[in-house]
């Protein structure tokens, strides 16, 4: 079940860091949420898009551990 | 109580009660001393060529102790030290059981190898040791390579670190925990991206890190639940973070457990509070608050950003933590939050958003009564009140709604005490703005 999209909201906070509620979307329609607190200069776009091949490789995971199991 | 003594150019003369007759090899000390022995390691490095096992035969009123000393001359030795198993290339492991405290010794492995050092800590049943100041560090480019506390099916074992730092060297290699860990002070880093640097993976497994450096972590993740294997609780404490790494990742099952930060940051922030389920998370939001709501410094204002994953539901909701105030007065009041949802004017709803109460309800007993403002069971869902309105607010965008968590009626204290409050959300994917302030 790989991410097959993303999306981001950010808020600026009083330091310049921002609070970013990340969603990551699956083939089958699992929406997975993020949020955490990133600097002022952090690249969010890079983040998510990196988060989004990390997350695909655990979600496989996942799906082969449950396909074994079942085995 | 004996003393037993290591040093790699003593005649190896067992009981090793001297400097002179020390074993030149930790092992075969540390395995030789009885509860109450204290072994003095000479600060030296030792070549670790095999796997090997310490088991600390203390008892909790007298725990073997190892302890680290540059001071060769007198014995007892008179200053403390630092020593090490090192290896070249290699992958041995070493596992440390039983009861005791170690103090100044350290695992290390140099060259690039492919193969995984373990270190194995309280692998047996009731377990309990204290290691100060030590550290491992590893070169393995294997992401097997890893730190074990506690093993299956274990029971009533802990683990404390003091200072105790842990530099790993590739992305899979992690701390994982089948039994209670706490760590205060030093640092944990990598040369690679961790997968996620904790992993729970025993029922009795929980993390307490207080005081604890992760600003070299390069990038990757400190706590990613989706590698967590049970429904543990993590709590970092006070924490230097990194920049370049996130501190969670997202959930993808029920059972990856709960975490909160307390007071971590990249920076000079001391008001960050963070917690973090399967059904949402919390963060301190400093860009829009009440005006006249929680303060975080005593003058700057903060809310909580409650934001629901995609599992919350009525039945199932994301539930805040408590926000506590001491209520001295016996007169009926209605405690209630402000809150706001920022980017659109529909109103929450009470099976959406609500608030729930806890008080000293109940004349010469400390029994908790409470109360809230949830929709009944089998209820019609009816708007939550208006609250102080958007002049009330700084921050929000020119589309949002001011709202009003309060029970429908009063309620009456009958023991001063404390009064509690706390926000549960059970819509998905939303996001609540609270101001973590009971006002009455």
């Amino acid at each position: 079940m790989p991410i097959v999209s993303t999306s981001f909201e950010s808020t600026v906070q009083a330091d310049g860091s921002r609070n970013v509620i990340e969603r990551y979307f699956d083939q089958d329609g699992n929406v997975f949420t993020r949020s955490q607190n990133v600097s002022a200069s952090a690249d969010i776009p890079t983040i998510v898009a990196n988060y989004a091949a990390e997350l695909s490789e655990q979600l496989a995971q996942q799906e082969f551990e449950q396909l074994v199991g079942q085995g | 109580m004996a003393n037993l003594y290591v040093k790699s150019t003593g005649s190896a003369t067992a009981p090793y009660d001297t400097w002179a007759k020390a074993a030149t090899n930790p092992a075969t000390a540390v395995n030789a001393a009885a509860a109450g022995d204290t072994v003095y390691i000479h600060q030296e490095d030792f070549t670790i060529g095999t796997d090997t096992t310490w088991t600390l035969a203390g008892t909790v009123s007298n725990p073997v102790r190892v302890i680290c000393s540059n001071d060769a001359v007198n014995e007892p030795p008179q200053t403390l030290g630092t020593s090490k198993y090192t290896q070249n290339a290699n992958a041995w492991d070493l596992t440390v059981n039983g009861i005791g405290y170690i103090y100044g010794f350290s695992f290390e492995q140099t060259g690039v190898t492919a193969n995984a050092p373990l270190l194995n800590l309280i692998a047996t049943d009731d377990d309990f040791i204290v290691w100060e100041n030590g550290g491992y560090s590893i070169t393995s480019t294997s992401s097997t390579a890893k730190i074990t506390i506690g093993a299956v099916g274990e029971n009533s074992s802990k683990m404390i670190f003091k200072d105790f730092s842990v530099t790993m060297g590739a992305a899979g290699q992690s701390i994982t925990v089948y039994q209670p860990v706490e760590w205060y002070g030093g640092s944990i880093t990598s040369t690679a991206n961790p997968t996620s640097m904790f992993v729970i993976a025993g029922r009795s497994g929980s993390i307490t890190v207080e005081g604890v450096d992760f600003s070299g972590l390069p990038g990757g993740t400190i706590i990613a639940p989706a590698s967590q294997l049970v429904n543990g609780y993590i709590l970092l404490k006070n924490c230097k973070l990194s920049s370049s790494a996130s501190t969670i990742g997202s959930y993808t099952g029920i059972n990856q457990g709960e975490v909160d930060i307390f007071n971590c940051s990249t920076g000079d922030q001391h008001y960050k509070f963070e917690n973090y389920n399967y059904l949402g998370s919390l963060l301190i939001d400093t860009g829009i608050y009440a005006n006249d709501g929680a303060s975080y410094d005593g003058t700057n204002k903060c809310s909580w950003k409650i934001t629901t994953t995609s599992y919350t539901s009525y039945a199932n909701p994301y539930i805040s933590p408590w926000v506590e105030k001491y209520h001295s007065g016996t007169s009926a009041i209605t405690p209630y939050f402000e809150i706001l949802r920022d980017g659109s004017t529909t109103a929450y709803q009470d099976d959406e958003v609500w608030g729930e109460w806890s008080y000293q309800g109940t004349a010469s007993s400390t029994k908790a009564s409470f109360t809230n403002d949830r929709r009944t069971v089998l209820g019609t869902p009816a708007n939550q009140a208006a609250g102080v309105g958007l002049s009330g607010w700084t921050g929000e965008a020119a589309s949002a709604w001011s709202g009003k968590l309060a029970p429908g009626s009063t309620i009456t204290p009958a023991e001063i005490g404390m009064l509690m409050g706390r926000v549960y959300v059970g819509e998905p994917s939303i996001t609540v703005y609270v101001d973590p302030k009971i006002r009455t």
